[in-house]
């Protein structure tokens, strides 16, 4: 169990709109990008965005991007790695 | 006979850039290689946020105008300058309106509709139109950063068909927060300034500006001429909704029907003007295009470096750029390029070049897969002869001066025969009679203005068109709003996961349209209007920035803000690459969708969707658009297949754009547009007529006649049913979109039913059925019986 897996399937699923996929369904090795999970680059953007806002983490050029969002399991990696935690 | 089409001059120019205020100021930059990009003074920017932008110095205008008003106005004022007469249309590339203005008054908390008076796009032109004192059409297209080139386009062909005699046509945008953080959160802001072509180039300069252009018609180059608008191209890469084909296919596309249509071929061009963003994928996908096009292209550069990227207007302010590069022979620089990227292919100008080049090519593209290419020629060249086609030529060559310019007019090769029909292949004496001018009127008399239906569908209250016809039938009104269902009725739930309301009506009621007209009817354009464009994206995406101190909102919601974005997702939906353009003037939108398409597409024997749409926003609407929050809240809108009425035999659709006149009732304009009252009886049984937001049948006349409809019969002496749309259909701006689908099944049924009609069932008996609109001024779709030949 890694609940911040878990934790990022369902903000990817809701981040993107993605109506017709079940956050467990999403498999933590498939690609998101593409083929796989089949999403684009305006929804990377929208998870850039997410990520900035809910964990602090920033990603700001594409080739970071092509890294953290290669899975499911490298952005759980890339956010445990990075987070900042949030003012309180 | 056949008559030879007026050729386009450009006689006047205006520009407010980053240079500066005016053309000189402009001229001046381009010459020394400036680069004035810097942080913009006039955003209210978090420090990380505080990226070059190119922002016009030296201008305020009043307190309460929107910066985009304020910067056409000044830019009109200077094209215009010494001119007695107003221009006889106005045409605007504008993308965002009066956001600024909106953005600051729905932060404060605002309520009062009437400080959101110039939020609409299409105000800007009405301002324009007041400013000159234009009574002809004021249309306003919104293609994103290809605006200004599409405005251009279209008046190409208002004076080509002698709809008008002289067109003012532009682009504007303003700096808002909406684009600036939008291109910011779409990571396509370059943070060292937009540096095209360059290896390292990173995005964009977002930037404000405005670009004018005075043309007129005429058979030979008038005094002042300063260059020949000589022909245009139009497509959508109908392949995703901010990245452009890899290949830059639909750039290529583009550019060739522009050269084909100017009678040019891609070796007389003495310069290119590139898009040229400084974005990763648009310098990637043009410079495919433009190797494609030119094995060794000409002199070119992106002038992005210096002016940033001011959106609508980018199309226009290059146009004013191309146009000083052919009346004074200098070619500008690719200003703010380091390090040249040597996968693009392209050996772009460093420094000024001092050459005449003869013809200039000059591309814009914009979200929504658009591309606009526009072809300039020198004002004089038309007796010069041309260099021979396929000649060779490069960065080296050298332009004798006499051997510039672009054939005979006679003499141009036209790929498509039937590309504006007979007029424009005319002989040397016929051109001499080019005075003869048809205004922008009785468009359905003339028979290449007509459009045959193929299909129509509509979204009311009451549901989809079979639903809204019976309840109208029964005297029910449809006034409401469509529910979610109906909205993404037959569309795949992956293919709407990102579209909010305007968006999903709109692929509804393609999806039922081209669901009508069969599947051998594919549209390959797409002409749509809306009055507001998306308003749940913009306030999602506002509402989120105010909400976070400008920090995040979602990208998604800003590239869904566009009012082409509903276009573009219908491109997508159904493949259709050819002309994508979206209109907006408020409830006068989808008229002027429709004479956009009849205008635009008449090479085009393959369907259009031409349709128009706009949703009812819970806190928007009672804002920007009071008419549209009536009781009930109403939206929708109607969507119809059409094609160029030639020999088919079915209901046609016409246009009716009146010029109107000092102190006009502006149902008697449309009515002597029309030929006068008797005319007008004897070809209309009916009129849907929207009226007037104050006008229009409330709950408190109770039943009779409302106030619109009195005043209908008093501008026409109309004798005939006048039925109220805003009652039936609902008040909100697109109704008349509606209310022509529903004159269609009206018109196919043969008569109007007693309950509609006042009494007794109505035959029409080979009549048609007129829907009249007024706000901001009059216009009108004829919905014509087979068998009406149009007088």
């Amino acid at each position: 169990m890694d609940p911040l897996l878990d934790e990022l399937r369902v903000k990817v699923v809701e981040a993107v709109g993605l109506t017709d996929v079940r956050p467990e369904d999403i498999r933590p090795d498939e690609p998101l990008v593409g083929e796989g999970l089949g999403l684009d680059s305006i929804d990377v953007l929208e998870l850039v965005v997410m990520l900035e806002e809910d964990y602090g983490v920033k990603i700001d050029n594409k080739e970071l991007g092509r890294k953290v969002f290669a899975s499911l399991r490298s952005l759980a990696d890339h956010v445990r790695e990075h987070r900042t935690p949030p003012p309180t | 006979m056949t008559v030879a089409a007026p050729r386009a001059f450009v006689v006047g120019l205006g520009a407010l850039t980053a240079a500066g205020r005016g053309v000189d100021a402009l001229r001046a930059a381009l010459r020394t290689g400036a680069r004035p990009l810097r942080p913009p003074s006039r955003l209210r920017l978090p420090e990380e946020f505080r990226l070059p932008a190119g922002e016009v110095p030296d201008i305020e205008g009043p307190a309460d105008m929107p910066r985009s008003h304020a910067l056409a106005r000044d830019a009109a004022r200077e094209a215009l300058r010494g001119r007695a007469t107003p221009p006889d249309a106005i045409v605007l590339g504008v993308t965002t309106g009066g956001i600024d203005t909106t953005e600051r008054l729905l932060e404060a908390g605002e309520r009062d509709p009437r400080r959101y008076a110039l939020h609409g796009a299409g105000t800007v032109a009405e301002l324009l139109a007041g400013d000159a004192g234009c009574t002809g059409p004021a249309l306003t297209v919104v293609t994103a950063c290809s605006s200004g080139a599409v405005a251009l386009a279209v008046a190409l062909e208002l004076l080509r068909s002698r709809r008008a005699r002289s067109v003012l046509a532009g682009g504007v945008d303003g700096l808002c927060r909406l684009t600036w953080h939008g291109f910011r959160l779409l990571q396509l802001v370059d943070p060292h300034g937009s540096r095209p072509l360059d290896a390292g180039r990173r995005g964009l300069s977002v930037a404000e500006g405005a670009g004018m252009l005075l043309l007129v018609g005429a058979a030979e180059p008038p005094q002042g001429a300063l260059a020949e608008l000589r022909g245009a191209g139009l497509t959508c890469d109908a392949h995703h909704p901010t990245q452009p084909l890899p290949g830059g296919e639909g750039a290529r596309r583009a550019i060739e029907r522009a050269l084909a249509d100017a009678g040019v071929a891609a070796p007389d061009a003495g310069y290119i003007n590139l898009h040229g963003t400084g974005t990763t994928d648009n310098d990637a996908a043009e410079a495919s295009a433009v190797r494609a096009v030119w094995p060794a292209p000409p002199p070119l550069s992106s002038t992005k470096g210096l002016t940033g990227h001011p959106l609508a207007a980018a199309g226009a302010v290059e146009a004013v750029i191309a146009v000083l590069a052919l009346s004074e022979g200098v070619l500008p620089p690719n200003v703010g390029l380091v390090r040249l990227d040597p996968a693009l292919g392209l050996e772009p100008l460093r420094e000024p070049l001092a050459r005449f080049p003869g013809v200039v090519v000059s591309n814009s593209f914009g979200f929504g897969g658009n591309n606009a290419t526009l072809v300039f020629a020198e004002a004089g060249s038309r007796n010069e002869g041309i260099r021979s086609v396929g000649a060779p030529h490069g960065p080296e060559r050298s332009l004798p001066r006499a051997c510039r310019g672009a054939k005979r007019a006679e003499e141009r090769v036209r790929p498509q025969a039937s590309t504006v029909g007979s007029i424009r292949a005319g002989t040397p004496a016929a051109q001499a009679s080019c005075a003869t001018w048809l205004p922008c009127r009785a468009g359905e008399r003339r028979g290449e203005d007509a459009l045959e239906v193929l299909g129509a569908a509509c979204l009311t209250g009451a549901g989809n068109v079979e639903a809204t016809m019976a309840a109208l039938r029964c005297g029910h009104s449809c006034a409401g709003r469509p529910s979610e269902e109906a909205a993404t009725a037959g569309m795949p739930a992956r293919a709407v996961r990102r579209l909010r309301r305007l968006p999903r009506l709109a692929l509804a009621l393609a999806e039922a349209a081209c669901g009508a007209a069969g599947t051998t009817h594919a549209p390959r354009s797409v002409f749509f209007g809306t009055a507001w464009g998306p308003l749940s994206e913009t306030h999602e995406f506002l509402a989120a920035l105010f909400a976070s101190g400008d920090r995040f909102a979602s990208p998604t919601d800003f590239v869904g803000s566009v009012h082409n974005a509903p276009a573009g997702a219908l491109a997508i939906r159904h493949r259709a690459n050819g002309p994508n353009v979206t209109s907006t003037a408020g409830g006068t939108s989808f008229e002027q969708a429709l004479f956009l398409a009849s205008l635009l597409a008449r090479d085009e024997d393959e369907p259009m969707l031409v349709g128009g749409a706009d949703e009812h926003h819970a806190v928007l609407s009672p804002l920007v658009a009071p008419t549209g929050a009536g009781d009930p809240p109403a939206d929708g809108g109607g969507m119809l297949v059409v094609r160029r009425a030639g020999a088919g035999r079915g209901i046609r659709i016409a246009p009716v754009i009146p010029a109107e006149r000092e102190g006009d009732d502006p149902w008697a304009a449309l009515v002597r547009t029309l030929d006068g009252t008797e005319s007008f009886r004897s070809r209309f049984a009916a009129v849907l007529a929207v009226g007037s937001a104050a006008a229009t049948g409330s709950s408190l006349e109770g039943p009779g006649e409302s106030r619109m409809q009195r005043e209908f019969r008093r501008g026409t002496g109309f004798e005939g049913p006048i039925i109220d749309v805003q009652r039936l259909l609902g008040a909100y701006a697109t109704v008349s979109a509606a209310a022509t689908v529903v004159a269609v099944a009206l018109v196919r049924d043969g008569a109007v039913p007693a309950v509609l009609a006042g009494g007794r069932d109505l035959p029409l008996e080979g009549r048609g059925i007129l829907v009249a609109s007024r706000d901001p001024r009059p216009a009108a779709v004829a919905v014509l019986a087979p068998g009406d030949e149009g007088g």
